[in-house]
């Protein structure tokens, strides 16, 4: 980075800080550190809300999806807006008539206490891991990329962010999370059009539709049955609705976020404006890892990305098998890029390109193949699954934008961790404070008490998240990897929320056995089938709903006859 | 939160809450105006049909720019 970039990555974290502590300053007792005193305007929410779903591991990691493997994963999306829809029409009333400060208080009211203190129990488990996981994503990336250390890049992020978070709470969070969406929005145009203006001269939108298409990069609806396949549209339509309908409705991350609006209808509002919106951003993240993959037609890539794993293949006693991938490598992509330049030439006369198409074709798919072989080398030399994908739009950073915007780039990867980090944060904080502390310790203690605990909490789990980042490791792709953990837990969660808010006759004994059957049957689906990860949340949701009123039925019968 | 500070404008989070049971039609603001809309339920539906417009569009992009089978 030059004096520049380092210049605006400064001006970043100033500006953040200083705007969030300045915007904290009409806070008011625990509920203005956790709920903004409920007079959030309904836009800024929408922004939090989606600032805080789209973390860093969203904008590296999906880029560097859609390099390797195309649109794809845009159809875990489709189904958001109607899951919103749902939220805003079933879920947001609940929530907003009780006054709450957690989702978890939710089912105090409506089950018991057990079924709270667990519920509310997972989450900390979950989002406590996927705090540090939000960490550690993009520290590690740019640690390997820029050349910093990872344990500074790390301490950076967490320091800055704990520390405005602990002073302004939710109001600090979510004025910098608009921020940070702003920022992020400008992010992800800036990368659209740079990369079109480093293509070669002469090179059009259609040449770029046509040079994705080959390879099938743009496919973004794949109609097949296949449970076992990830990314369908039925897996998007049914297993995103439930995960959407879980992240949103019941995480207290994102419900904390629609709590501090002044009305019904501003909590509405927020999430009718990420219906709207949240489909389009992923689409252009998604397309800024196609442009990467037709970019790299012209310009030859790494065999490997993470320039770090590379360096410990080249020291191995494998390093010899690693050069002639990386050869046999560079030769294709010679070759590739001629018959590129042959059929953006035949395309302009207005020639037959359909042999040149097919010789492209083949290169695309031998290179996917040793690209593949020369990651599976990698990670059986370092016994831990490559996670090169979380490495292809950094380096494409580094490499090719302009001085100043690679400052500003990187300090959008920095906004969008810690867009998510901060709402993490005080989101455990509140469920500890509220769900643990005040509930079962300390139930009639001061505001102040009870605003500095929660200052205490909000660092504690900072501090946590710092610890679980270190110690983070290999974990494959990141994104899938933070989705993993919560849909062991989401399905089953959203199942007891909508028997709380469906089933008139549900009870204690139905929720909290049904939850705990839930998340087994999802465990067992988990470890013995290759039932892919995005269903997991209707086989929790579905079986908490089915056992929770079967064993309703039964306690109320039991109850009958025990009565008479 | 329960205490003494700022006790009067903060629900407490214990037993005082009410919680609308299951089916409970909350509020008239169902039937409200929302902006251009008449009531919520044509915002809602113009969502869901906003979505299927949007599988649609993807499909219809899926198929016009898959140039591998050609």
């Amino acid at each position: 980075m030059t004096p520049l970039d380092w210049a605006i990555f400064a001006l970043y974290f100033a500006g953040v800080i200083g705007f969030a502590v300045w915007q904290s300053r009409k806070n008011v007792g625990v509920e203005g550190f956790f709920l903004a005193n409920r007079r959030m305007p309904w836009a800024a929410i929408g922004l939090s809300v989606m600032a805080t779903q789209a973390s860093a591991i969203t904008f590296i990691g999906t880029t560097g999806q859609a390099f390797d493997d195309g649109m794809e994963f845009i159809q875990v999306y489709l189904a958001l807006p109607v899951a919103m829809v749902v939220i805003c029409a079933v879920f947001i009333p609940f929530f907003y008539k009780a006054k709450l400060y957690t989702a978890y208080e939710y089912l105090e009211k409506r089950f018991d206490p057990r079924t709270r203190s667990l519920t509310a129990f997972l989450f900390l488990l979950s989002r406590g891991m996927g705090a540090g996981i939000i960490l550690y994503a993009p520290a590690i990336v740019l640690s390997v990329i820029l050349g910093w250390d990872e344990l500074f890049t790390i301490a950076i992020m967490a320091v800055v962010t704990i520390a405005y978070t602990t002073v302004g709470g939710i109001t600090a969070v979510i004025w910098t999370d608009v921020i940070q969406m702003v920022m992020m929005f400008g992010g992800i145009a800036a990368a659209v059009l740079i990369l079109f203006f480093e293509l070669p001269a002469g090179v059009g939108v259609g040449d770029v539709a046509y040079i994705g298409g080959i390879q099938r990069m743009w496919t973004a609806v794949d109609l097949s049955w296949d449970p076992t396949n990830t990314y369908t549209i039925w897996s998007g339509l049914f297993g995103g609705f439930f995960l959407a309908l879980a992240y949103f409705g019941t995480d207290q991350s994102q419900v904390q976020r629609y709590l501090t609006a002044s009305s019904l209808k501003d909590s509405r509002l927020a999430l009718i404006f990420n219906a709207f919106l949240k489909v389009p951003m992923q689409f252009f993240i998604l397309a800024i890892g196609v442009l990467l993959f037709v970019f790299y037609h012209f310009e030859r890539p790494p065999l490997v990305f993470n320039d770090a794993e590379v360096r410990v293949v080249a020291t191995s006693e494998r390093a010899a098998e690693y050069r002639e991938m990386e050869e046999e490598q560079a030769r294709l992509h010679g070759l590739r890029r001629e018959a590129t330049m042959e059929l953006l030439r035949v395309r302009e006369e207005g020639g037959e390109a359909g042999a040149i198409q097919r010789e492209i074709g083949g290169y695309d798919d031998r290179l996917a193949e040793i690209r593949s072989d020369a990651k599976a080398l990698v990670s059986e030399v370092r016994g831990a699954a490559s996670n090169d994908v979380n490495y292809v739009f950094p380096t494409y950073l580094v490499q090719y934008f302009p001085t100043g915007l690679v400052g500003l780039m990187i300090a959008v990867i920095f906004a969008a961790a810690m867009s998510s980090l901060d709402s993490e944060l005080t989101a455990l904080s509140s469920a500890t404070i509220v769900d643990f502390y005040e509930r079962w310790f300390r139930p009639d203690a001061s505001q102040d008490h009870y605003l500095f605990v929660s200052r205490i909490a909000t660092l504690g789990w900072g501090l946590y998240a710092f610890g679980v980042a270190l110690f983070a490791g290999q974990m494959g792709s990141l994104i899938e990897a933070v989705n993993q953990v919560g849909s062991f837990f989401y399905g089953s969660l959203l199942g007891v929320f909508l028997l709380g808010f469906l089933v008139k006759g549900a009870n204690g004994t139905g929720a909290f056995w049904g939850l705990l059957v839930g998340m087994a049957t999802v465990a067992t689906v988990a470890f013995t089938t290759d039932v892919s990860w995005l269903w997991y949340n209707v086989v929790g949701a579905s079986t908490v709903l089915v056992v929770g009123v079967a064993l309703s039925r039964l306690a109320a019968e039991g109850d009958v006859r025990a009565g008479s | 939160m329960a205490g003494p500070v700022g006790s009067s404008e903060v629900p407490p989070s214990g037993e005082e809450r009410d919680v609308p049971e299951p089916g409970e039609v909350v509020g008239a603001a169902e039937e409200q105006g929302v902006g251009i809309f008449p009531s919520w339920k044509w915002l809602y539906l113009t969502v869901v049909l906003y979505a299927a417009v949007l599988v649609l569009l993807l499909y219809a992009f899926t198929v016009t720019l898959d140039f591998g089978a050609r």
